[in-house]
């Protein structure tokens, strides 16, 4: 518990210090977000609506991740003219959704385009809110699907149902147990932590790119932690020191 | 929003997400038994019903997203019909159900008094509506046998429900927990599907995972160990080592994500609707 408060002491330590020294941090190109922007332009050029789901995540970090995704999506969705749908399972992330949402329009000066049902609330039940999503491709025929966030077993159901209408599908989770299933499914996949690099690349918001730099330095320090624990479980069971002595040759006496 | 609204939300935020992080470590750290265990249920209640008023607002969503389709009549407008009459007719029952119970329970608690208190008139007076009902039943005087009978009969009536409990429970019985089975069961057709397309010997890399999914596949069927028992071996080293590993990987680090937003959540420094 110790570690976790060093951990935490340093994390609010370097956000702190990163937003107020400025520094310029350039991030590399992600192979993932061309292929979004390809995902809105198929939409446009198809006429037909892009639908863009939370799966299960609840009012947390990871919705704040997606929303930033989601926006540059509405953004460009909104100068386009496509229409957007936005199923969600959970009412305090509706309301969020839908402010972020009014707040991309309004800067577009597309308000009068803004509109608040297109963040359909489906139901809190899983299966219930796979059946809603479902529903939703079919009716609406989507060129473009958007899957980023929590997902768990209806993962497969909505990503192979995005396949079955011949939408444009791209992914990403932190739940390792579905990146699986997105992989064969979907265009391309955002695996767990690149999902914040893409909302921090999308946003092109320094904070939020400060966020990325203190999160590797933090992986980093793991990784060390990780490295150091596992040479000392190795010297435990003796592994190590049978590993790194050399064999010396017995003399053989021979008769 | 005006400067000072948004410095009081700032601080409102970073005090209470401040008490959590200290509860939090205090609790592990210094002490068991936390300082601020008084105060945790408090804040707690009100996110809850925070969320209970989001929740009436995300069923406001529903009922208007449906009634525009119906209204409209657009494309599918009898599912949203059917919707709407199920929402509404599990709403009414899942209400009348807990005014029933919660009368029945209040009645109870009420002759309960009656029946153990030294001064009854002081009940009576606080409850004129709840003995006029009494009184209907047992007479002026209230005699204690009567009482005992009327209590019996409630609690009977609590114990067998009524039609909105049985067609609340038949909603959810014969409808919500079927269909979602069904959904849930569709899942191993669209995995064979899923898989079907995976498994396909493209490159070294899809290769590899051909591989790998046949010895753990393999490692399940009975038959295919009895002949080849190192499989076994195999397909629990994949398991344990390789796929465990890139698990915790990606657990660890989507975790410090978060843990990084969550920050600068506290800290104020999301600028999401500037």
């Amino acid at each position: 518990m110790i570690l976790a408060l060093i951990i935490f002491i340093l994390a609010v330590f370097l956000l702190v210090y990163l937003n107020f020294s400025n520094i310029k941090i350039e991030l590399r190109e992600l192979p993932i977000i061309p292929k979004i922007f390809y995902g809105v332009s198929l939409a446009a050029e198809k006429g037909r609506p892009i639908i863009f789901s939370t799966g299960l995540t609840g009012l947390g970090p990871l919705l704040y991740a997606c929303v930033e995704i989601l926006k540059e999506i509405a953004r460009r969705s909104a100068r386009l003219d496509i229409k957007l749908l936005i199923p969600q399972n959970d009412p305090p992330s509706l309301a969020y959704v839908n402010q972020a949402l009014q707040s991309v329009y309004a800067s577009e000066g597309k308000i009068s385009k803004y509109d608040p049902l297109s963040v359909v609330f489906l139901s809190e039940e899983q299966f219930a809110y796979a059946a809603g999503y479902i529903g939703l491709l079919k009716r609406e025929n989507v060129a473009a699907a958007f899957l980023f966030g929590y997902f768990a077993g209806e993962a497969l159901i909505l990503a192979e149902s995005g396949k079955n209408v011949g939408a444009f599908q791209i992914a990403g989770s932190v739940s390792p147990e579905q990146v699986a299933f997105f992989l064969v499914t979907c265009e391309d996949v955002a695996l767990g932590d690149e999902l914040y690099a893409v909302s921090a690349k999308l946003s092109g918001d320094k904070n939020i790119l400060y966020n990325l730099r203190v999160a590797d330095i933090l992986k980093l320090l793991c990784l060390v932690i990780i490295l150091i624990g596992s040479v000392i479980h190795t010297k435990q069971t003796g592994f190590l020191d049978k590993f790194l002595t050399i064999p010396v040759k017995q003399n053989v006496q021979r008769n | 929003m005006s400067k000072g609204i948004d410095i009081f939300f700032k601080l409102t935020v970073f005090v209470v997400a401040g008490y959590f992080i200290f509860d939090f470590f205090y609790s592990s750290l210094v002490s068991e038994v936390t300082v601020t265990e008084r105060i945790t249920p408090e804040l707690l209640t009100g996110a809850a019903i925070i969320s209970g008023m989001a929740f009436a607002l995300g069923t406001l969503n529903l009922f208007l997203n449906h009634i525009k389709r119906v209204s409209l009549f657009l494309r599918g407008w009898f599912f949203s019909l059917v919707l709407l009459l199920s929402l509404i007719t599990t709403l009414s029952a899942g209400i009348v159900d807990l005014i029933n119970n919660e009368r029945a329970n209040l009645t109870l608690a009420f002759i309960s008094k009656l029946l153990t208190s030294d001064d009854p008139d002081y009940w009576k007076n606080k409850f004129p509506r709840l003995t006029k009902k009494l009184v209907v039943k047992c007479g002026e005087e209230l005699p204690r046998e009567c009482l005992v009978r009327v209590q019996a009969e409630y609690q009977e009536k609590l114990a067998k429900k009524g039609l909105p409990n049985f067609l609340f429970k038949f909603l959810t019985d014969a409808f919500f927990v079927p269909l979602g089975q069904a959904m849930f069961s569709l899942l191993a057709f669209f995995i064979a599907s899923a898989s079907f397309r995976a498994f396909r010997f493209n490159n070294y890399l899809s290769l590899a995972l051909l591989l790998s999914a046949l010895i753990v596949l393999l490692g399940q069927n009975g038959f295919v160990v009895a002949l080849f028992p190192e499989l076994v071996g195999f397909r629990t080293w994949l398991l344990n080592y390789v796929s465990s590993g890139v698990f915790k990987v990606i657990n660890i680090s989507a975790i410090i994500g978060g843990l990084i937003i969550a920050i600068r959540i506290w800290l104020s420094m999301d600028k999401s609707f500037k």
